[in-house]
């Protein structure tokens, strides 16, 4: 994992430039070329990717349990389903195939890619959640009192000791510690994928879940006066610069913003 | 099987391009170059007159495949990646490429300061000596911003499991 990330983090310092592969920059190219497709383009159907939720599933232990752990680094464990899981310093799995489910269970943190298999849900346990695989992109973040969940595409199914919620693109669930159903997030914050995408794109959004977002980014408290309160921003930003945003925000509210580091 | 709807080839341009302009960076060592095929990409995904069932897998094939066009008319026979990305799978490529996404998006929320300390060394290849030298600042603080600036992007690295599962 160390190495990887070196190699990785080496082939992107190698070629950085500075503006390059900017997603908002790009997409008002693409916008604008787009627009000259004929219209008929836009009669495009959408369809509902079926997905079966199956019910709640609980690990009972039993036979055959592969156990994985890692010491002071990365461990990179292969599953017998042909699933890798990179093990986070200090974290172990516990995996486990019975008759038409795959079962891990995790402590601490790890990253899965996990081998399509529809007649064998992947269903992966973390502090009293679980959260089962339907063929979706989705993403989890572990932190010392909660575990979350965003979903990018499809569906997933989420749940806690007693109860699961599940979740569809777009929507957001935290499970607290120490409780035994996760909660669905009511006003998500807008960008979970900020990291992938580079950019903070709000249509309407209401200025305290802007600044919470870039506050939980960046790591430093995003302060409005209080005049600010119930306004609403609508645009996009790069996630380049924290000090940039506060000025942007600033000058299109008319109002100041302050960052608190 | 379904058509691409503009709202989904706005949110698949939102989450890729990125990914996908450094999938292309590996072909085509330049970043122009890969902006021009990942942007050609997605207008072809766009103008697609059949049915796309994985637009994803498409836009990584399709850019891939451009690239091998692009350096095939360069005169490049032997077109082979410019590090060994043929061992690896597609789906493998695909983590990858989202993962140095990941990467290149925390290079650009580092200081500016430091970061152009950090591209000094890695990029240009300068010592931390010329560096000190160059910027008019002592070489221990070079080494201590640089060495914050690789913790930073290995802790953001860290941050965020992505599961890519079964698409």
């Amino acid at each position: 994992m160390q190495e990887n990330h070196d190699r990785l983090l080496g082939f992107v310092l190698k070629h950085y430039r500075e503006g390059a592969f900017d997603t908002v920059k790009a997409s008002e190219t693409y916008t604008r070329s787009a627009r000259t497709i004929p219209f008929w383009k836009y009669a495009a159907l959408t369809a509902v990717a079926a997905a079966v939720i199956l019910g709640i599933f609980l690990f009972r232990g039993g036979p055959s349990v592969s156990e994985y752990s890692a010491g002071g680094t990365s461990f990179l464990a292969s599953l017998p389903d042909g699933t890798s899981v990179t093990l986070s310093p200090g974290s172990s799995l516990k995996y486990q195939e019975r008759k038409g489910m795959r079962n891990a269970i995790l402590d601490g943190t790890a990253l899965f890619k996990v081998t399509h298999d529809e007649s064998s849900p992947f269903v992966v346990e973390a502090d009293g959640s679980s959260v089962k695989v339907l063929g979706t992109v989705f993403q989890v973040k572990e932190s010392p009192d909660k575990v979350s969940v965003d979903v990018l595409e499809g569906k997933v199914l989420f749940s806690g000791q007693e109860e699961g919620v599940v979740l569809t693109a777009g929507m957001e669930s935290v499970l607290d510690k120490g409780t035994l159903a996760p909660k669905i997030v009511e006003n998500p914050l807008p960008n979970p994928t900020a990291w992938l995408s580079g950019e903070f794109r709000y249509e309407g959004a209401p200025l305290e879940i802007v600044l919470k977002e870039l506050s939980e980014y960046f790591q430093m408290e995003f302060i409005a006066l209080p005049e600010a309160a119930g306004r609403t921003l609508t645009g996009v930003l790069s996630t380049e610069d924290p000090e940039d945003i506060a000025e942007a925000i600033s000058s299109a509210l008319e109002t100041r913003i302050f960052i608190r580091k | 099987m379904v058509k691409v709807t503009p709202r989904e080839i706005d949110n698949l341009f939102k989450l890729y391009y990125r990914p996908l302009c450094l999938y292309a960076l590996h072909y085509m060592g330049d970043t122009d170059e890969s902006e021009d095929i990942v942007q050609e990409s997605f207008t072809s995904l766009w103008q697609s007159p059949s049915s796309i069932s994985d637009p994803k897998s498409y836009l990584y094939r399709t850019v891939r495949n451009r690239s091998i066009d692009r350096l095939r008319s360069k005169g490049k026979v032997d077109v082979v990646p410019l590090d060994d990305v043929s061992a690896i799978s597609d789906e493998e490529a695909m983590q990858r490429s989202e993962r140095e996404a990941l990467l290149w998006t925390a290079v650009d929320s580092l200081p500016a300061k430091r970061r152009e300390l950090l591209l000094l060394s890695k990029r240009d290849g300068l010592k931390y000596s010329e560096i000190a030298l160059r910027m008019g600042i002592s070489e221990n603080t070079v080494r201590n911003q640089i060495s914050r600036a690789l913790e930073s992007l290995r802790k953001k690295a860290g941050e965020i499991l992505y599961f890519l599962l079964g698409l």
